[in-house]
Parts: structure tokens; C-alpha cells; sequence
């Protein structure tokens, strides 16, 4: 259920951050309800050192929809890491919105806030969805395949 | 099914339950580690992208262009190299009585002894106030190597803060190279710069000789000739202008 859930989260992030990568490399303004998002984008927080931060955020969106797909339990805690790295650079970057520019962008707020939730989502599936370690004697001692006679 | 029966199936349905593995906080525990660098690295980044600060307006920047045009000035000395009178003046850039001579003293001994040819002043910049005085007193002698000290000393003190709170900024600094040079980023690369280090401790062993004890202090004398320490009454030009009348008419006559 979580799988799914983090899938949703994925798109919708992938969605806003592949959105401005877009607007940033064709040149076009950034449909957005408020001046916000042009304010966010014309900062310097917004292309550090050219860099547009929104690639970077599409990009780790794609690298966590690959580890979700793949699903391979060795691969998990780097799935959190990632997802809980991600979710404490969005925290920054929220605030650096509210206030540093006292600005909000929609797209932006999107992306962060979805970062957020998938790092949530991944620390309940890291504890949660364990491959099946039984509570028996020996999955409590780590001992397995000891037999009685 | 008996009522053991169910209680013995509950309970092996509940040891088959997926639970929580004693492996599990360490794997969350190197994800946060992990989480953490991959953060770090980011901000790290993201903040090193930070513009440097716009300077900021400072006061009085076209009197003191303007007071100090066409007046010979070499590193720390300003006037004729031939000008009968020398002064010394040791100062702090945080010193408060510094800046009220500055502002008070300088410009009219300036316009009155220095630009016709009777004075000459040598600045020796201490820095015994505090960090900050450091700070400035880099700026100060940066500017020297462009033979703009004097301009920068007086914008300084017409722009001084409370003694030691950190108004000595980098902004602060940023705003003095903008008004002064030509080519402010340099004049701010020179604060480091070897000249720099040996001007502050040229001036710390004059300091050292003349057994200087407050600032400002005032040395007045014949150019060449042995220099004698001034006890300032006021801080104005009037507390040195007769002694500097009377040496430039000694020499004359």
C-alpha cells in the first residue's frame, strides 16, 4: 500500500520538478496563480551556480521511482537516505521561501512537500515492510536454521 | 475448535506477524547518516552560490572624493615630500576620538597646511581596540597600496560604529572598497595581501618606538628633523595650527 502510495507521490513530484525544468530551459514564463513562483525562480536559489535546482529535484524523483520499482530489499536504506536527504533540503528550501523571499511557488511547494511525504513513506516501509523475520527464537537472536532434535 | 485450540493458533499467528528486526534502527540509523551528508552536500552547495551582499550608501563619499583631489599621497603619507612641517598621527579605526579628529582636524588641515605645500601627514594605523579594528585597518592598508588611504580613513570615521559590535561587517567593508576604488574587488583581495602584512607591523613597532600610548597621537616637527609628541587640547584643527604655523615660519626664516 505504501509501494503505491510512494508511486503517486513519485508523479506528482516528478510532474512539478520536470515542469520547471522545462519552463527553466525553454525560456517561458512559469504559469503559476501568484508572482511567487517568478520570484522563487529569479533567485539565486533557484539555478545555484547555473544549476537549476529543479533538475536536480526531477532527477532524484527518477532515482526514487527506479529504487521503488525495483523493489530489491538491499537497496532500501538508500531509498531512505535519499528520500529523508532529499526531504531536509525541501524543509530548507521551504523556509527560504517564507522566510528569506517571502515568496511561495506552487511548483516548487509541490515538489518539497512531495519530497517530505516519500521520505515519510520510506521510513515507515524501512520498519514496517520487513521480508519476513518471524518472531521465533531464533528470528529474535538473528540464529536461523537451527533445528531442534 | 476449543477455546486452547484458538488461543494457541492466535498466538502462532502473532509470532508469524512481520515485526520490527534489531537490524532495523541500525539501517535507519545509517539512512539519517546518510540522509544527513547527501543534505549537507546540497545546502553546502546551494549556499555557496550565495551573491556577495550590494553595498550599502555611506555618508559624506563626495566631500571626501572631493577633499583630497590633486593632493600628493603616497601609501600612508599624504602632502609634499618637501613640505617644512611633518605630522604623525597613530590612529584606531575604532577609536572614537580618532574619528572625531578625523573628522573635525583633517579636513581643515588639509585644505590649509597640507594642499599648499606646509604639511605633510604620516598615518601609522594600530588595531589595539579590538577585531574589528583589524578588520578595518586591513581596508585602510589595502587603500594604501593605491595611494587612497586617506580618502578611506576619513570615510571610515564619518561611517564609524559603537566600539567592538561587529559593525566592522563585510558588507561594510564592501560599501568602503566601492567608494573608494576603481577596482574594489582587488582592493578587497589586498587585505591579505603581503604589503598589507607588513604595513601593520611597520606601524606596530613605530608604535612600539614612539611609546605610544592612546590614540590619537600626534607627533609634530621640522620634515627630517626629530618629531615631538603632541598633548591635544581639542580635537580640531586649532590644537595644532599655531605650533605648525610656527615650525613652517622657522624653517622659512
Amino acid at each position: 500500500m505504501t509501494r503505491i502510495a510512494a508511486a503517486a507521490v513519485v508523479a506528482l513530484g516528478l510532474g512539478a520538478s520536470s515542469y520547471l525544468t522545462y519552463v527553466h530551459y525553454a525560456g517561458g514564463r512559469v504559469a503559476c496563480p501568484t508572482s511567487g513562483c517568478e520570484r522563487v525562480q529569479e533567485s539565486f536559489y533557484a539555478t545555484p551556480h547555473g544549476v537549476p535546482i529543479s533538475l536536480a529535484g526531477a532527477l532524484l524523483f527518477l532515482a526514487l521511482g527506479a529504487l521503488l520499482f525495483l523493489g530489491r530489499q538491499r537497496l532500501r536504506l538508500l531509498e531512505t537516505g535519499a528520500a529523508l536527504g532529499g526531504a531536509i533540503v525541501a524543509v530548507y528550501l521551504i523556509g527560504v521561501q517564507l522566510l528569506s523571499l517571502h515568496a511561495i511557488c506552487l511548483w516548487c511547494l509541490t515538489s518539497d512537500v512531495a519530497l517530505v511525504i516519500l521520505a515519510s513513506l520510506a521510513v515507515v516501509r524501512l520498519i514496517v515492510e520487513r521480508p519476513p523475520a518471524h518472531a521465533g527464537a531464533g528470528a529474535a537472536t538473528g540464529v536461523r536454521g537451527v533445528s531442534k532434535r | 475448535m476449543g477455546k486452547a485450540a484458538r488461543l494457541k493458533r492466535e498466538r502462532a499467528q502473532a509470532r508469524a506477524t512481520p515485526v520490527a528486526s534489531p537490524r532495523v534502527p541500525r539501517e535507519l540509523g545509517l539512512a539519517v547518516a546518510l540522509a544527513v551528508v547527501l543534505a549537507g552536500a546540497s545546502i553546502g552547495f546551494i549556499e555557496s552560490a550565495r551573491p556577495a551582499p550590494p553595498p550599502a550608501a555611506l555618508a559624506h563619499v563626495e566631500d571626501v572624493t572631493r577633499a583630497y583631489v590633486g593632493v600628493p599621497q603616497h601609501g600612508g603619507t599624504l602632502g609634499r615630500a618637501d613640505a617644512p612641517v611633518t605630522m604623525v598621527v597613530y590612529l584606531d579605526p575604532q577609536c572614537p576620538y580618532c574619528g572625531e579628529w578625523e573628522r573635525s582636524a583633517m579636513p581643515e588641515l588639509v585644505t590649509r597646511y597640507v594642499r599648499p605645500g606646509a604639511l605633510r601627514v604620516v598615518v601609522h594605523g594600530l588595531h589595539f581596540v579590538g577585531p574589528d579594528s583589524e578588520r578595518a585597518l586591513r581596508l585602510l592598508d589595502a587603500s594604501a597600496l593605491e595611494n587612497h588611504f586617506f580618502q578611506a580613513a576619513e570615510l571610515l570615521y564619518w561611517n564609524q560604529g559603537e566600539e567592538n559590535t561587529g559593525w566592522v561587517t563585510e558588507r561594510y567593508l564592501r560599501s568602503l572598497a566601492y567608494s573608494l576604488s576603481s577596482d574594489p574587488e582587488r582592493l578587497l583581495t589586498d587585505r591579505g595581501a603581503v604589503g598589507v602584512q607588513a604595513k601593520i607591523r611597520a606601524d606596530e613597532l613605530a608604535a612600539a618606538h614612539d611609546q605610544v600610548t592612546s590614540t590619537p597621537w600626534i607627533e609634530l616637527g621640522r620634515t627630517g628633523g626629530p618629531l615631538s609628541h603632541v598633548e591635544l587640547a581639542r580635537l580640531d584643527a586649532n590644537a595644532v595650527a599655531p605650533l605648525i604655523r610656527r615650525l613652517a615660519a622657522e624653517v622659512a626664516s
